[in-house]
């Protein structure tokens, strides 16, 4: 069931919304003086949502994020309004490998950011092809990096070398970041611990049963509060629901407080994934901070087919694992033994007995099998990878 | 150099470091101020190593002054540098203080008036293993800073931070200097009775340096918190008004910690739970090694109370005594407190309250009582700028209802 993407001001609500036919549903971001305040998911019907039937459904569920940017537009105030801040300029780099389709999308959006000053990078990792260079060529303000070793982590590191300004903010190829996306994570980075941001990515399209899967099951918003993580308040080592490599930001500095990204992890070697979560790990082993900016809104295109989306779950377990092997195996984080037991335990294992009964709500079994599949392949993938990069 | 050309005396307490108050001194040669209208004043401290063979040495290009005193801490020597100081304004630093070249000329610049007392800022360097404790401690001290920052913070006592902050000379004459009874929060004490006489804490971040603290640690943090409890019940004797604000993060749950068994025997037998106490430091050390943080956490927080509690029945003798001192009571609201309508709009009401600086409020909107802002113990006057924060953390949830009220009216 195709479901629309839509994006809509509750203050200047349209009293009938008309979508394409073919769908039956609309996921809404709804935002409220400009500011994301929820999402919620309506029945379409003949191509006609009439918003004045749902608009209680609508306030109700964005309710309490609605009041406080209510009140704050009241006192004109914020809690990171500080006396003395001047924003740092940012670099925003672009880790892309043969998706020049998406890649064009994403720079078409950056290039509506209000200008602060920012520089555009785009790292292109072990292309097969010159498309990506011919495209970044057409755009005069946009840097081209050309990275021969492929992998994610390989080029974000490259990325943090090359970077320009004081924060080095990194969106993927086939996300499309709001206008506000940069100044919302910048504005966080005020104080000197406060060492990474991550922002709310929501599905650019849900066209596919695959999309809707995914955005179900491991979506990359992480609801709608600003939130605080640090060494002492949080698991360093539960970084899962922190963010995501879609849609994060560092001060250089990072290199110094913590090291480079592993580039035993991530796309491009054995563990698919997590290089992300376990930089966020590092950074708050290390006692700085990470804030969760939902105002930092970016729109990710998920995968169409089922057969990628089970991949890229299956790469999230093996990412999981893996990154989770690094941190007992390297940093000694004796911690992360009663962690599989915990996931399995209180996540997986309820899941997969939802799922067998059929219960409304409940993933498909062949993801959540794949999931568990990669986390079993995980620590293995890890050494293999470790071991391939120290070949190299 | 005449003394009448001296605009600034930076006064430097100092007890046998002599290798940071070389470092500090060399620095402050190098400052962006002019040299010629500073002078710099050391006061070695009980010093046994060759602190004064130093000072006596060396060759300053300011005006420089050295003096020695005996005192048991750092109030001494800072009341006997200011006496011997010529400038209009007085910049105390701490002897591990690295400043940067540009800290003398950031703390004039942000005096604007003789009753200006200006924080600087003053990030904890750190080893390339941090311990839990110096991640926490310098969390802490960044938390400091970053609540100075935030628009609309009302300053307290508690932000006289006496390793990095200048004064006007007559104010801090006026105030009479540091109190040379307290073996520490001697701070906190002239910060309480400053804000008595009307002084304007500021905070500036360009007024920097590093602090190169290498000798606290958690033993030592766990040692102070029992001079921390025998200071603050002295603190709360000359200064009745400020109990409520007195290390909430422990008295919070005062009579909590009354039942407890821990208290029982801490009463009957203080010599056995000391020895439990410092059994239980060893534990600290083995979840910190197998980097438990979460029970880490759990058990350095019970031992800093633990240690807080014995520093308070120190001097407070009895449980009875105990009892009445954590006895919180609600801040108060006199009825003829200031009434303030938001309906005359948040700026007007600014002014209002910058014009007269009142310790509670009450806030109304078309003449309903939304809620009261009681006093606080140890915190500077209300004033204008500090409404939006306080209505926005303290009033929230009555102002909105109030707010979409009024719109419901408007619309109707």
């Amino acid at each position: 069931m195709p479901t629309a993407v839509l994006d809509l001001e509750l203050t200047n609500l349209p009293p009938v919304i008309t979508v394409k036919d073919h769908y039956t549903h609309a996921f809404i971001l709804m935002r409220y003086k400009g500011k994301p305040v929820g999402k919620i998911t309506l029945p379409v019907t003949n191509g006609c949502l009439k918003t004045e039937e749902y608009a209680e459904q609508m306030l109700t569920s964005a309710e309490a994020i609605v009041k406080k940017v209510f009140l704050h537009d009241y006192l004109q105030w914020s809690k990171t309004d500080l006396v003395d801040f001047v924003p740092p300029k940012a670099t925003v780099a672009i880790c892309t490998r043969n998706r020049t389709e998406d890649l064009k999308r994403c720079l078409e959006s950056l290039m509506q950011l209000p200008d602060d000053g920012q520089e555009i990078l785009v790292i292109d990792n072990a292309p097969s092809n010159d498309d990506t260079k011919i495209l970044v060529g057409s755009y005069p303000t946009v840097r081209y990096v050309l990275e021969p070793r492929a992998g994610l982590d390989i080029a974000r590191n490259r990325a943090i070398m090359e970077a320009r300004n004081e924060i080095l903010a990194f969106t993927d190829d086939d996300a499309v970041p709001d206008a506000m996306w940069l100044r919302a994570l910048i504005k966080n980075f005020n104080t000197p611990l406060v060492m990474c941001v991550t922002g709310m990515t929501m599905p650019l399209e849900l066209e596919t049963e695959a999309q809707e899967i995914f955005e179900r099951y491991s979506p990359f918003g992480k609801g709608f509060k600003r939130k605080k993580y640090t060494h002492n308040s949080h698991n360093p080592l539960q970084t899962g629901q922190i963010g995501a490599g879609a849609n994060m930001a560092f001060r250089k500095s990072v290199l110094q407080a913590v090291g480079y990204f592993d580039e035993a992890l991530d796309a491009g070697t054995p563990t698919e994934s997590g290089g992300d979560h376990e930089y966020f790990a590092r950074i708050l082993i290390k006692g700085y901070q990470i804030i969760y900016e939902p105002e930092a809104l970016s729109w990710h295109r998920h995968r169409r087919t089922m057969k990628e989306t089970r991949k890229a779950i299956r790469g999230y377990g093996i990412g999981v694992y893996a990154f989770w092997t690094r941190l007992l195996v390297k940093e000694k984080e004796w911690g992360i033994l009663k962690m599989p037991y915990a996931w399995f335990i209180h996540m997986q294992l309820p899941n997969l007995w939802r799922s067998m009964l059929k219960r409304p709500g409940s993933h498909p079994l062949h993801i959540l099998l794949a999931e568990i599949e990669g986390c079993v392949l995980g620590p293995w993938k890890y050494f293999k990878s470790d071991k391939e990069k120290n070949k190299v | 150099m005449t003394n009448e050309s001296i605009h600034v005396s930076v006064i430097i307490p100092t007890h046998n470091r002599s290798g940071s108050i070389l470092r500090l001194l060399n620095k402050l040669g190098e400052q962006t101020f002019p040299l010629s209208q500073m002078e710099v004043i050391v006061v070695a401290n009980s010093c046994s190593d060759n602190t004064f063979e130093i000072l006596k040495q060396y060759k300053a290009p300011y005006h420089f002054q050295y003096a020695e005193t005996n005192g048991a801490g750092p109030a001494v020597p800072r009341n006997k540098g200011a006496a011997l100081a010529s400038g209009n304004i007085f910049i105390f630093l701490d002897d591990d203080v690295d400043p940067s070249t540009s800290l003398v000329e950031a703390h004039i610049s942000a005096h604007s008036n003789p009753m200006s007392v200006v924080m600087g800022y003053l990030p904890l360097t750190m080893p390339d293993n941090p311990d839990f404790f110096r991640l926490n401690l310098r969390a802490w001290w960044e938390k400091k800073f970053y609540q100075m920052r935030v628009r609309g913070y009302r300053f307290s006592y508690e932000d006289l931070l006496s390793g990095n902050f200048s004064i006007s000379s007559t104010l801090f004459r006026q105030a009479q200097g540091f109190i040379t009874t307290f073996t520490c929060r001697d701070d906190y004490e002239l910060g309480m009775r400053l804000l008595q006489l009307g002084a304007e804490f500021k905070f500036s971040k360009d007024a920097w340096g590093y602090h190169c603290d290498e000798v606290t640690n958690l033993i030592r943090s766990l040692r102070r918190k029992r001079e921390e409890g025998r200071t603050d019940v002295k603190l709360w004797r000359l200064h009745p008004g400020i109990q409520n604000e007195l290390q909430k993060e422990y008295t919070a749950k005062g009579y909590d910690f009354l039942q407890s068994k821990t208290a029982f025997f801490l009463i009957k037998w203080p010599m056995i739970t000391d020895r439990i106490s410092k059994f239980l430091e060893n534990e600290l050390l083995i979840l910190e090694r197998i980097k438990m943080r979460y029970r880490w956490e759990k058990l350095s927080y019970k031992l800093h109370t633990y240690w807080y509690y014995r520093g308070l029945l120190d001097e407070l003798g009895t449980k009875e005594n105990l009892r009445s001192y954590l006895n919180h009571y609600p801040g108060k609201v006199k009825s003829d407190t200031l009434e303030i309508d938001l309906q005359m709009g948040l700026c007007a009401a600014e002014r209002i309250l910058d014009d007269k600086r009142t310790e509670s409020i009450r806030v109304k909107l078309n003449s309903q009582v939304i809620g009261e802002i009681p006093f606080k113990g140890g915190a500077e006057p209300i004033k204008g700028a500090h409404l939006r924060r306080m209505l926005a953390k303290e009033l929230s949830k009555p102002l909105i209802k109030a707010l979409s009220l009024e719109k419901l009216k408007e619309q109707n």
